[in-house]
């Protein structure tokens, strides 16, 4: 079972996220960034779902460390954001995220999708 | 006695009962009402001060969790308020935020007999 790591800070997103993914992946969530990248440091996940509007570093400056990082940074990460304006997707991608999912979350097959694919991709 | 307007979105609410039934909306609607007031006030309190970040922060926090469970009038006045804040427009925000004060506790409570109704099924 593939190991994904979910890093948001809203509880009730949260237990969305366990409901909708729980029985598929192996779940390990962090609630803000530091806890995120001390935690990626012990137990490296196979994907990250990575909320951008966090408490103290955000999900950009998470991504850079992960990027930055030689053990981390090939790991695929999906930005979860409630942004969702024209041209965020572009921005994300440009950005270094390997995709991209609004919230609130309408349809799991969309999630299901981006997780499945970037799994096989790497 | 006029019927109050509902202001929840029963389409959200069966969303959220496909992706993990009434357990999954129980918790979600638990969560928001216990943590939803807080961030309100969180909202008002940065408008008071006139710390637009700290308002957008505020706002961006209530809007994923009010779409989420279909509380439509509060997402919208987070929406709005959120991007006024971002452009520091705080003196625009206000009317949002009164929305947010107004229409947060009736779907709270609009919520909360969902949840109970929910329960004993």
């Amino acid at each position: 079972m593939s190991m994904v790591a979910v890093v948001e800070d809203n509880a009730d997103n949260r237990l969305l996220l366990e409901a909708i993914l729980g029985d598929q992946y192996e779940l390990v969530e962090y609630e803000n960034g530091a806890a995120a990248l001390s935690g990626f440091e012990r137990a490296k996940p196979d994907l990250i779902l990575l909320d951008i509007s966090l408490p103290g570093m955000d999900g950009n400056e998470i991504l850079q460390r992960i990027r930055g990082d030689s053990r981390l940074r090939d790991l695929p990460v999906i930005a979860l954001t409630a942004h969702a304006m024209a041209g965020d997707r572009e921005k994300f991608l440009l950005a270094g995220f390997d995709d991209y999912i609004t919230k609130p979350i309408v349809d799991e097959t969309l999630l299901f999708n981006a997780i499945e694919r970037l799994l096989k991709k790497h | 006695m006029v019927a109050e307007q509902p202001l929840v979105d029963s389409t959200a609410l069966d969303r959220l009962r496909g992706f993990g039934g009434e357990k999954l909306l129980g918790g979600m609607i638990e969560l928001f009402v216990r943590n939803a007031p807080t961030r309100a006030a969180e909202a008002r309190e940065a408008l008071d001060c006139g710390d637009a970040a700290a308002l957008r922060a505020a706002l961006h926090g209530l809007k994923s969790s009010a779409g989420q469970l279909g509380a439509a009038t509060v997402h919208q006045a987070c929406v709005a308020g959120e991007e006024l804040a971002s452009r520091g427009e705080l003196s625009a925000c206000t009317k949002h935020v009164e929305r947010i004060e107004r229409d947060l506790p009736v779907a709270c409570r609009q919520l909360e007999t969902i949840r109970s109704a929910s329960a004993h099924k």
